[in-house]
């Protein structure tokens, strides 16, 4: 930052030199510190606008670096978790967790206004699909989708993506979609952002050998076109795919729930991990039904949280699954209130909490109830609410996590 | 078997006398004891002055005496580093990047760093270019330019 003057003064007064300031500190405060220092000067609006200072301001916000990460068998958690609700009245709101001195509180909630966010047709809401660096894939209506950066408040709009759909020698004729997955990742190998699709299809009629298709078609961002990837026989639950570590994962519907799927953001190929034994040995037991879904990272780990008409508990992938914890919801009233089914409610992520009472952390859940956060210590066991608006209790529609970064989509 | 001291010289001539160990965790300090020959008095280290490196050697001389290997010890660290720099005015804190930049100590240039981001990540606009002594090169109107399209960053 060659460029910022530094005004003499009088009596001596310490100063941090520009190169300094520039490369090790502007880089480590908050997304929304930076965008309010824009105002400063020229030198600090063009540092900050500089694609270099973007990519390492983004470094510095992963969840975890990685080179902290290691061989470590520990685990780390976030510093903080920043979390978008779109709710059915069309509003949007995001916040903030934090952890700040002594506990975990949040910051403010922010309502963001129609220009601010891209728009969809028909006074509709749109449905988030995924997020990563910051970025967030909104779908703005049938076929259309949108990457949009909920503090920059930029945002481009992505091409339509139709259907390739193939079957045997030619076009499918005769099927038609019935639901779409779509996942959103970076692509570390090559530098880019994906979007994947995949869509289900089901036949019009009986008379054909098999009960669906699936298609796989993923965006690259650069070069701003569809392609069809494959299709495959996975039957995907049609919710937001989570990118961890260079894959999107989803949970999987019938005939085989005890798996989950990774597609490699890179090879662009599908590949399998089982689920822990108990989950199907247990409820096949008891004959009771469970609802899983994945937290894309649980402290440096892949998560898993399950949800049964007893208890709840949460999992993460290490070399094998390993259980965290287990509520038990006839004790733990609070738990009752969280619930899976629409896809909203349930773990969202961690954040860090070292105090003089616990040496743990908190995992915050999404209350589907009335929108807002749970966050629960499994080292004391006690759990705390947080309200995300004032207005009422807004209905969420659908909501999801990320980090607060200055990444342009453009 | 006694360990090895070094002298080292502020630019004020004080000497401060520490075990190589603690020293030669600053890669400057160790390239010097390495390459150069020795004054008389200590190595001179002719931009931090003695009242900063004093407090550069209790740094150095915590670190190089504190190898954590488990949780409990990384938090005693940790809360030392805290009590530590809760005695710095902003002054000796910008003088302490200075001299952790001089010397090359990347631990304690890391733990300045962070707390001038600390400091500076609630302030105002107005705050920061006083911290700094910036100057406000932007007319009022392309000031409100920018500020318009982040407002939501001044709630």
């Amino acid at each position: 930052m060659q460029s910022t003057k530094i005004m003499p003064s009088s009596s001596h007064q310490s100063h941090v030199p520009d190169d300094i300031l520039a490369t090790e500190i502007l880089p480590i405060l908050p997304a929304k510190s930076l965008l309010r220092f824009k105002s400063v000067c020229k030198a600090w609006r063009d540092r900050i606008s500089d694609p270099n200072f973007v990519d390492k301001h983004l470094l510095n916000h992963q969840p975890q670096s990685r080179s902290s990460r290691g061989n470590s068998t520990t685990i780390s958690f976030n510093k903080q978790l920043s979390i978008l609700f779109v709710c059915s009245q069309r509003q949007l709101y995001t916040t903030t967790i934090i952890k700040s001195s002594d506990a975990i509180a949040t910051a403010p909630a922010r309502k963001l206004c129609y220009d601010q966010y891209p728009q969809c047709p028909n006074h509709k809401y749109p449905r988030v699909w995924g997020s990563c660096n910051g970025l967030i894939c909104l779908e703005t209506e049938e076929f259309f989708t949108s990457l949009w950066n909920p503090c920059t408040q930029s945002y481009v709009r992505l091409p339509y993506c139709g259907v390739f759909l193939r079957y045997g020698h030619g076009a499918a004729f005769g099927w038609f979609l019935s639901s779409v997955a779509y996942g959103f990742g970076y692509d570390v190998k090559i530098k880019e952002y994906k979007l994947v699709r995949i869509g289900r299809f089901e036949p019009l009629s009986n008379f054909v050998d098999r009960q669906h298709i699936g298609e796989v078609t993923v965006l690259t961002l650069r070069s701003n076109s569809w392609k069809m990837v494959s299709n495959t026989d996975y039957l995907v639950v049609p919710r937001p795919g989570k990118f961890f570590e260079g894959g999107l994962y989803w949970t999987m519907d019938e005939p085989r729930p005890d798996k989950l799927i990774r597609f490699d953001i890179h090879d662009e190929e599908f590949s399998e991990i089982r689920l822990p034994n108990v989950f199907l040995s247990e409820t096949t037991a008891n004959d009771c039904t469970f609802h899983h879904d994945i937290v894309a990272d649980l402290g440096g780990c892949l998560g898993l949280w399950r949800t049964t008409d007893v208890s709840h508990d949460v999992w993460v992938l290490k070399e094998n699954w390993m259980k965290m914890y287990t509520v038990d919801v006839s004790t733990h009233s609070w738990a009752r209130s969280i619930n899976l089914i629409g896809g909203i409610g349930g773990v969202i992520g961690t954040v860090e909490e070292k105090n003089s009472k616990n040496n743990g952390v908190e995992i915050v859940y999404v209350n589907v109830e009335n929108g807002g956060l749970i966050s629960y210590c499994p080292s004391t066991g006690e759990f705390r609410s947080f309200s995300v608006c004032d207005e009422g209790k807004p209905r969420s529609a659908s909501m999801i996590t990320y980090v607060e970064s200055l990444v342009s989509p453009c | 078997m006694s360990t090895k001291k070094i002298t080292l010289l502020s630019s004020d001539r004080e000497q401060f006398i520490v075990d190589e160990a603690v020293a030669i965790q600053s890669q400057t300090i160790k390239n010097l004891i390495e390459d150069t020959v020795p004054d008389e008095d200590g190595i001179p280290l002719p931009v931090v002055h003695s009242r900063i490196l004093a407090k550069v050697t209790e740094y150095l001389t915590k670190h190089a005496n504190y190898k954590p290997h488990n949780d409990a010890a990384k938090e005693e660290l940790k809360n030392w580093d805290v009590k530590f720099l809760g005695k710095l005015d902003n002054n000796t804190l910008f003088d302490l990047i200075l001299a952790a930049n001089y010397l090359d100590i990347k631990g304690l240039l890391d733990l300045t760093c962070q707390a001038v981001a600390d400091l500076m990540k609630g302030m105002s606009v107005e705050e920061v270019r006083k911290l700094f002594n910036i100057e406000n090169d932007f007319t009022p109107e392309e000031e409100e330019a920018v500020r318009k399209e982040n407002q939501w960053a001044f709630d």
